[in-house]
């Protein structure tokens, strides 16, 4: 028989911060679990049989329908999703091309100091606060329902994340070019021109396609509050619980998403 | 729970009269979730009703706020400025410097600042937003959880220098590319529509987006770990398991829990849109308000889920960096 490798009883204990931190690792997870459990008993959350039957009831429908979708809606699924796709290109174009100046308000190298740049960044901060889904549901009561609803809630969403990035990348430029320019005799436009736009163009493109993909998942859910795209015959579908069509959509919807994000992402490689 | 906070304190006023009303306004002084906004009208209706005595009631409301004050103050004067700094140390977003600039300007504006303080309506004027808000966070972090334990047993299965097979790796990679690919929003009118409406849809639809979130981000990591503990372990015959448990883990724990936080952030602001489409939380009531095209009412919630978003921003950026 092998013997087991015996600890000694005089293992040295572990020194005091190893101890400590021990405890507060252990009180942390037993507040982790407390948290949990409390939140749980305090939510309401339905009983599980209503989980269980929940689920037998839609869920396996679903999952048939996955296997076998209604192939008859997949013509209204592509031209739908089409739609969204290019709500989405509108949204993100009108995104870029208003943070594109703000950005630039927002970025203290350029203004000659960080406190010139604060109300810039705040705008942007505001802007960011209002989930798209909200801006779409004031612009569908605004404008109507329709994809202009969605483009503009997408491009004003937008805005915040771009300009945001933006000033980012307009902050961490090299002060060089921009040095020898004005020692050259270049003025204010010619610095900006011949320094700053060449520098921060590429990586602006990476983010505007970035945030593109972020607004291809967004387009594909704005319709269910009526603001144009695929949103609208998925809620409806969804509402009738008409499985089969649903994952024909779903289908369309995770196999768009799944081509654009790897062409997207191939591009964004080459550009930085 | 907000109700029946409420409900208790109409009934003190409704057994002991107008001590009763000092006595809810002590509390209230003392406890914060107790609205004075609620307390002060009832007694006026009260007294209007003939029930109530409106000089008793206004002078034990007086008393009962004074007290309560006197309170506050002496629970102030005992703990001191000096362990106030302390405090502010160790806690985010606050330094001990700012606890001497707040000492400062209220040394020469105390008595204005208190003045006027009191008479600013604070944010439990909005008590309807308090409990869905509440839902909402709590939606948030029970997904977060659930779904960071459902995430890493797909995490050592969709790295290549820890999954089994070929076979399984590319089975995890493609389940998290479809995980990915599909919005939160979309998660959640999903399962409001497998699951009916209320808070149980969204932590579902959530632990789903958790875990595609996180698994990804997961994986990426572990397959950047060093691979000379991994190759020490497999020589001296530890099994996959082991390997996993004593190699990678320790390398990995750190940057794992700072995820998870980032995640926590990402699925608190998606617990707040995922209510419109009917799974639970403050959306739902964000969607009431806007189809009352009630803007006052969205931009008071959009205004309080900004600050309670940016306090958890800030209490995960702080903890990460304790983190690493």
């Amino acid at each position: 028989m092998v013997n087991a490798p015996r600890i000694p009883s005089d293992v040295p204990r572990p020194p005091a911060h190893v101890r400590r931190n021990r405890v507060l690792m252990i009180a942390g997870v037993v507040l982790l679990v407390a948290l949990f459990v409390l939140a749980l008993v305090t939510m309401n959350l339905p009983t599980w049989q209503r989980f269980v039957t929940g689920m037998q009831r839609n869920f396996w429908p679903l999952m048939r329908g996955l296997v076998r979708p209604e192939t008859e809606v997949f013509g209204l699924a592509w031209r739908s999703m089409s739609e969204t796709f290019f709500m989405a290109i509108l949204g993100t174009a009108l995104g870029a091309l208003l943070a594109f100046p703000i950005s630039f308000f927002a970025a203290g190298n350029l203004l000659g100091g960080t406190r010139w740049a604060l109300p810039g960044k705040a705008l942007l901060v505001a802007i960011r606060t209002f989930p798209e889904l909200v801006l779409a549901i004031i612009f569908v009561a605004a404008a109507g329902p329709g994809p202009t609803a969605g483009i503009m809630a997408m491009g004003i969403h937008s805005i915040g994340y771009l300009g945001k990035v933006f000033s980012d990348v307009i902050e961490g430029i090299d002060q060089g070019p921009m040095e020898a320019i004005r020692a050259a005799g270049g003025n204010q436009l010619h610095t900006f021109l011949y320094s700053v736009v060449p520098q921060v163009l590429p990586e602006f493109a990476s983010h505007v396609l970035y945030r593109f993909e972020i607004n291809l998942r967004a387009a594909t859910v704005l319709g269910m509050v009526g603001a144009g795209g695929i949103g609208l015959p998925l809620i409806q579908r969804l509402q009738f619980r008409r499985w089969d069509e649903v994952s024909m959509l779903l289908i369309v919807i995770v196999g768009f998403i799944i081509v654009v994000d790897a062409v997207s992402s191939r591009v964004r490689n080459r550009l930085v | 729970m907000f109700n029946s906070i409420v409900e208790w304190v109409v009934s003190l006023m409704g057994t002991l009269g107008a001590p009763g009303v000092g006595i809810a306004i002590l509390l209230e002084n003392l406890f914060p979730p107790i609205p004075s906004e609620v307390v002060l009208p009832l007694a006026g209706f009260a007294a209007a009703r003939g029930e109530l005595n409106v000089y008793a009631a206004f002078i034990w409301a007086t008393v009962g706020s004074v007290l309560g004050a006197f309170l506050l103050y002496w629970l102030g004067a005992a703990f001191g400025a000096h362990r106030l700094r302390q405090i502010a140390g160790w806690m985010w977003l606050v330094e001990p410097s700012d606890v001497d600039k707040a000492l400062e300007w209220f040394s020469r504006y105390g008595r204005w600042s208190v003045f006027f303080g009191r008479l600013v309506p604070d944010w439990s004027a909005l008590p309807q937003i308090w409990p869905p808000l509440i839902q909402t966070i709590q939606i948030a972090y029970v997904a977060t959880i659930v779904g960071s334990l459902l995430a890493m047993p797909i995490v050592f299965l969709a790295s290549s220098n820890t999954s089994t097979d070929p076979v399984t790796l590319w089975i995890a990679r493609t389940l998290l590319t479809v995980l990915r690919s599909i919005p939160d929003l979309l998660w959640a009118a999903l399962f409001v529509a497998v699951l009916g409406l209320g808070a149980l849809p969204g932590v579902v639809a959530l632990v789903f987006f958790t875990m595609g979130v996180l698994a990804k981000l997961g994986s990426e990591t572990v397959e950047a770990i060093d691979p000379g503990p991994l190759e020490a372990l497999r020589a001296a015959g530890a099994g996959r398991n082991r390997t996993i448990v004593f190699a990678v883990v320790p390398q990995v724990a750190a940057t794992m829990v700072s995820y998870i936080l980032y995640v926590f952030e990402i699925n608190v602001r998606a617990s707040v849109v995922i209510g419109l489409v009917g799974a639970g939380g403050i959306g739902q009531l964000l969607l009431r308000y806007l189809n009352f095209f009630d803007y006052t009412g969205v931009a008071a919630i959009i205004v309080v889920i900004f600050a309670v978003v940016l306090l958890i921003d800030g209490f995960s950026v702080w903890a990460r960096s304790k983190l690493i």
